[in-house]
């Protein structure tokens, strides 16, 4: 058995990748239960603080780089990948994990989603899911349920199927896609380990809920399940298994083994040199 | 936090067993930390008090086991998600998150905490029951009695306070009617 001393067995903590601002969060809310997982995580794989960047956009969980004390970056509504992957191919040495919900992933920054999932640069992207816009009340997002009516934007209902995350990251090429529920934080820390871990595009699809606006959501911890087959690194396998899941299987769905995006270096490169492509 | 644990890998070694009552402590510590700066937040002084007191607690009980764990000599490194709780997904004394509610009285907090100890007890009494090694057996029972005495100390404290009021989380303001 690996055994240590205490203090070698403590290792680093997960308060160490907590930071000193408290979280405004709902009392319940799930991307709680998310920051515990994400610190668990980094506490597991050790990587210094400073070697580490958070980023996200705009809404409840894109308040998650604050909350931690890695490098963070907290920038404009559904521009969490592009500012994700920017950062991660001018510095490839850090390790990138972009945050979102599914507002900011799936509807505004549902173009860059599709391009970072066939792009295949080395980001972990976590999706914090609550089907709903809570930092703004309460609208119905690209993942609620057609006849949800608590809204009075939409009475009736939003009236248009939910985009399936799962199914659309492997649509589009994501290298690693699993799914977990934030009532399991030692999961998901295990799937975010894996997630960092595996080269190129990784989902994390997070059930969360949000307790304010969908308190009907606390229910999930009984609909929850294991997904029930090993990890696959075949797309086409991964997605057929998919379309049979019910939306609420946990798990790893694809580990795939496509190479990360790595555009040539350009460390040689002289300011000068790179100035002159901007040339007109 | 209702069903009892079935612990099964914390039984099998003196390691095994203080690396899950190091966790347990850890995991408590943490939530309750979580839950006083929730509180604080949205303007809750009196239960952050309560919680912060209880990670305080859990603070020691977590020190005390490191200690004991380093005159023993060594722990095993376990990832969070290897630990086995009989089931649970979390440890037995962290206190569940979907329970807490920005309105929540200091005897919500209380019973929170008591529910806690109470599954940390059911925890140890299990691994003592279960197990087969003599001193896992008797650390167990101890930290079984200490959980009872917890429960018993948040007992007298739950008399102490107001039950909640009903209508307690009604809210003329609540945050959750959309503009």
């Amino acid at each position: 058995m690996d055994t240590h001393v205490v203090e070698e067995a403590l290792g680093p903590t997960p308060a160490d990748y907590k930071s000193e601002v408290k979280p405004i969060w709902c009392p319940g809310c799930g991307d709680y239960s998310v920051l515990a997982a994400v610190t668990r995580a980094l506490a597991v794989i050790g990587t210094p603080r400073h070697m580490i960047s958070v980023v996200s956009g705009i809404g409840c969980s894109s308040r998650i780089p604050a909350y931690t004390s890695c490098y963070g970056f907290h920038g404009v509504h559904g521009r969490a990948l592009a500012i994700a992957s920017g950062l991660k191919l001018a510095r490839p040495d850090q390790t990138v994990i972009a945050f979102g919900g599914d507002g900011d992933g799936f509807s505004i920054g549902g173009n860059h989603f599709l391009h970072a999932c066939r792009r295949n640069v080395d980001i972990a992207y976590v999706v914090m899911d609550n089907q709903v816009y809570g930092m703004t009340k309460g609208q119905a997002s690209p993942t609620t349920e057609s006849d949800w009516c608590d809204s009075k934007l939409t009475p009736e209902g939003p009236g248009v199927n939910p985009i399936q995350p799962v199914q659309l990251a492997l649509a589009c090429g994501a290298n690693f896609v699993a799914r977990g529920f934030s009532g399991q934080p030692n999961e998901v820390a295990r799937l975010i380990v894996e997630a960092i871990k595996h080269p190129g595009f990784s989902v994390v699809h997070v059930l969360s809920p949000c307790v304010t606006f969908r308190p009907e959501q606390r229910d999930w911890k009984n609909a929850v399940h294991p997904y029930g087959r090993a990890p696959t690194d075949n797309p086409a396998e991964a997605m057929r298994a998919v379309l049979e899941d019910d939306g609420f299987g946990l798990g790893i769905f694809l580990a795939g083994d496509r190479p990360a995006f790595h555009p040539p270096s350009r460390i040689d490169a002289s300011l000068a040199d790179i100035a002159k492509e901007f040339a007109v | 936090m209702t069903a009892a644990p079935k612990p099964t890998r914390g039984a099998e070694s003196l390691a095994l067993f203080l690396a899950h009552a190091l966790q347990l402590e850890s995991e408590a510590v943490e939530r309750y930390r979580e839950l006083t700066d929730a509180m604080g937040a949205h303007n809750q002084p009196e239960v952050a008090k309560l919680f912060r007191e209880m990670s305080g607690y859990a603070v020691m009980h977590r020190d005390e086991i490191a200690a004991l764990a380093a005159e023993r000599g060594g722990l095993p490194r376990l990832h969070p998600w290897e630990f086995d709780w009989g089931g649970q997904a979390e440890s037995p004394e962290a206190a569940d998150w979907d329970e807490a509610h920005y309105l929540m009285t200091a005897a919500h907090a209380l019973q929170a905490a008591l529910a806690c100890e109470r599954s940390a007890n059911r925890y140890y009494a299990g691994v003592a029951a279960t197990t087969q090694d003599a001193e896992i057996a008797r650390l167990a029972q101890e930290f079984a009695q200490e959980e009872a005495g917890h429960a018993a100390l948040l007992e007298k404290w739950l008399a102490r306070y107001p039950a909640p009021r009903e209508g307690w989380d009604d809210d003329p303001d609540p945050p959750n009617v959309s503009d």
